[in-house]
């Protein structure tokens, strides 16, 4: 797979105007509601609906709203984009529908021949970018005014984690400087029957208390790929307000990658298969 | 000059008023016992959920806002709750707002002058004015509902036993909440005509809460390692920490029940339904579908007289129907933040702005679901998928391999 940029990106998610009955006919050809009164379901194109006739069936397609309606609704953003029309116009059986999205939508036989010998390029060159693929798939589709939100980021693959608690102070210090994995990063780091970690502690609380109350919690140390046992733990906060009582782990960007735009570097598509583009 | 009265006063000069008062307050016994001690009808028993939530109940943030009102109580005089705790170089507004909706009470003028006296200090008579026009509006917060309930539970939970800490970390919370209210331009008013905004307000609260908890996690963490000299942390180390801590608060109010009653399934209950059924305001979601025209005349006078931003305005309120009366509403009423937060948030998106990748790996943990919130993300699991292999042919969409169709 490839990656895309950001420009490809907001063109395959640019926007355009499509009057209310082709969304709806979109959408009702991927959810399977229908938005017209039975005995005209089959009618072309749809009949003209109210709110009310949608209110119960599916509120999210629903807030397609009343056609009659100008207001800007939800929904109508996901089936307003080139991508999808683009599969509309191939795969919806409503000739009204691809009546109206074609004028937006057509692809030259040239640009998709483009598209394809771009492929096979990358393919043969085992390079998960290249910008003839990039140049290609741009021309694929038509610029639009406003594209719906996408984020071209990459999931980081090493991810620290901040332990709540270790074997000792060093190790403490160590995992928080090592990387995990992404792989190796666990669901959750305490696994007491009770989860008691995210009680609500006492509010006098005192320090033998405290240790009782750690005796029933369990760590799983990810590093070590171990159990850590609550009582003989180092923990870093010991007070009742710690800050480190509870840890959620971070499992698409690492902290380190927070703020820095991923980078589209082109890798290896295939282990060189010999002949994978032919 | 009327002796409790605020017209005709300065904006600084009432600045200067609350100055002297919260620098005296600070040095004087009886104020401390009041804002430090429990108060009666407050808490019971520190050991007991309900009467340790009850910090928040009537006694000092809930039932009253102060507003500045002068004698004439018109809108012009009044400063609204924004004004009021979102200014910069401010007394400590918590205090304030304490001293004005408990502490001076009915006998504002007596509880001030006796202040002044312990303090041996003569009280300037216009702060005396001032301060004595501090006056109650009754506003209940608390049924602002979901949100503040949110704050009831959280801060009874997970804060220590000092009831002081409580009060101050609310405040901060709450100047939060209005800042950004205020910088965003969402509504601020009553609860009943602040209900179709809602959800945003219940957003901010729960960010504001977030950052309190965040920034209190990092003094903790700071405090501890300085007391104990365990750590010393790298900068690559603390900025982990901080990203961590930032993780830990976000993704602990957002896993808050009253977070998803608040914000998620608010949309569902009390939005939806109304507005599909063509009964509900349209400004309902979100105030992004807004429409001014269906409100009555008498819900614009009194969205308007909560909420006055100038006198123009109300002079323009007494316009007949039109244009110039349909801007004015779209001003006052309905501002577009929605459509600057939406537009941001587009362009934050494609800028993989920070924001955008901690509410993503905030929703990884709190969804429950890695597939429906990837969708927009085209990029998502390149970094983490190997190139294919020979043993993947038999895997491929076109494979012959019954198993493998089966499954695709």
């Amino acid at each position: 797979m490839m990656p895309l940029s950001a420009s490809v990106c907001k063109r395959m998610m640019g926007r355009q105007t499509y009057d209310n009955t082709t969304i709806m006919q979109c959408s009702e050809m991927l959810t399977g509601f229908t938005t017209a009164v039975i005995g005209d379901a089959l009618k072309h194109p749809t009949t003209i609906l109210n709110a009310a006739q949608i209110a119960g069936v599916n509120t999210y397609d629903a807030s397609l709203n009343n056609p009659a309606d100008a207001q800007m609704p939800w929904a109508s953003d996901e089936y307003s984009t080139n991508l999808m029309q683009c599969f509309m116009t191939l795969f919806n059986p409503s000739t009204y529908v691809y009546d109206n999205s074609i004028q937006k939508n057509f692809i030259p036989d040239h640009v998709k021949r483009q598209v394809m010998v771009a492929f096979a390029d990358a393919i043969e060159a085992n390079k998960t970018i290249m910008p003839d693929l990039e140049r290609a798939l741009t021309a694929v589709f038509q610029s639009g005014t406003s594209h719906v939100p996408f984020c071209p980021a990459k999931a980081s693959t090493n991810i620290k984690v901040v332990p709540m608690a270790a074997h000792s102070e060093p190790d403490w210090l160590h995992q928080l400087r090592t990387p995990l994995a992404w792989r190796e990063v666990p669901f959750s780091v305490d696994f007491s029957a009770s989860r008691i970690l995210r009680d609500t502690y006492a509010l006098s609380e005192t320090d033998a208390d405290r240790d009782t109350r750690r005796i029933a919690v369990y760590l799983w140390d990810a590093h070590k790929k171990d159990v850590l046992p609550g009582p003989s733990a180092y923990w870093s906060c010991d007070r009742m307000d710690n800050a480190i009582d509870v840890v959620y782990l971070m499992r698409s960007f690492c902290a380190d990658e927070l703020d820095t735009p991923s980078l589209l570097d082109a890798t290896k598509i295939h282990t060189d298969l010999h002949g994978a583009a032919a | 000059m009327d002796q409790t009265s605020l017209i005709g006063f300065s904006r600084s000069q009432v600045l200067d008023a609350l100055k002297t008062l919260y620098n005296t307050a600070l040095d004087d016994e009886v104020f401390l016992q009041f804002i430090m001690v429990t108060q009666p009808n407050n808490i019971v028993d520190a050991t007991n959920l309900a009467d340790r939530t009850r910090v928040l109940d009537p006694a000092h943030v809930s039932t009253a806002y102060p507003f500045l009102m002068g004698d004439a109580a018109t809108p012009q005089d009044r400063m609204t709750m924004t004004e009021y705790t979102g200014l910069e170089n401010n007394p400590n507004l918590f205090f304030m707002w304490v001293l004005c909706t408990h502490w001076s009470g009915g006998a504002g003028v007596a509880a001030l002058t006796g202040l002044f006296r312990r303090a041996n200090k003569t009280i300037d008579p216009d702060h005396l004015s001032i301060l004595g026009g501090f006056k109650r509006q009754l506003i209940d917060y608390t049924s602002m509902g979901v949100g503040t309930r949110l704050l009831v539970n959280q801060f009874a939970c997970h804060k220590t036993n000092a009831v002081y800490s409580n009060q101050k970390e609310t405040g901060d919370v709450m100047r939060c909440v209005n800042n950004l209210q205020e910088h965003f331009d969402v509504f601020n008013g009553t609860a009943a005509l602040s209900a179709q905004y809602m959800i945003t307000i219940n957003t901010m609260i729960a960010a504001s809460e977030a950052f309190v908890k965040y920034r209190r996690n990092l003094q903790v963490l700071s405090h501890m390692a300085a007391r104990d000299k365990r750590h010393v942390y790298s900068k690559e180390d603390a900025n982990t920490l901080a990203a961590a801590m930032a993780h830990n608060a976000l993704t602990q109010v957002c896993t808050d029940e009253d977070f998803f009653n608040g914000v998620i399934k608010w949309d569902i209950d009390n939005i939806r339904a109304p507005m599909l059924n063509g009964l509900g305001n349209k400004r309902n979601n979100f105030g992004y579908n807004r429409n001014s025209t269906i409100l009555t005349n008498a819900g614009i006078a009194a969205v308007v007289t909560q909420n006055t931003r100038s006198a123009a305005q109300l002079i323009a309120l007494a316009a007949p129907v039109g244009p110039a009366k349909d801007a004015l509403l779209q001003a006052c009423l309905a501002p577009p933040y929605f459509d600057i937060l939406y537009e941001n948030f587009v362009q934050e998106m494609a800028d993989e702005h920070i924001t955008v990748k901690q509410t993503h790996n905030i929703m990884m943990t709190t969804s429950h679901s890695a597939g429906a919130n990837i969708t927009h993300f085209p990029n998502y699991h390149l970094s983490r998928c190997t190139p294919l292999s020979e043993d993947d042919r038999n895997k491929s969409a076109s494979s012959q391999d019954d198993a493998t169709w089966v499954l695709q």
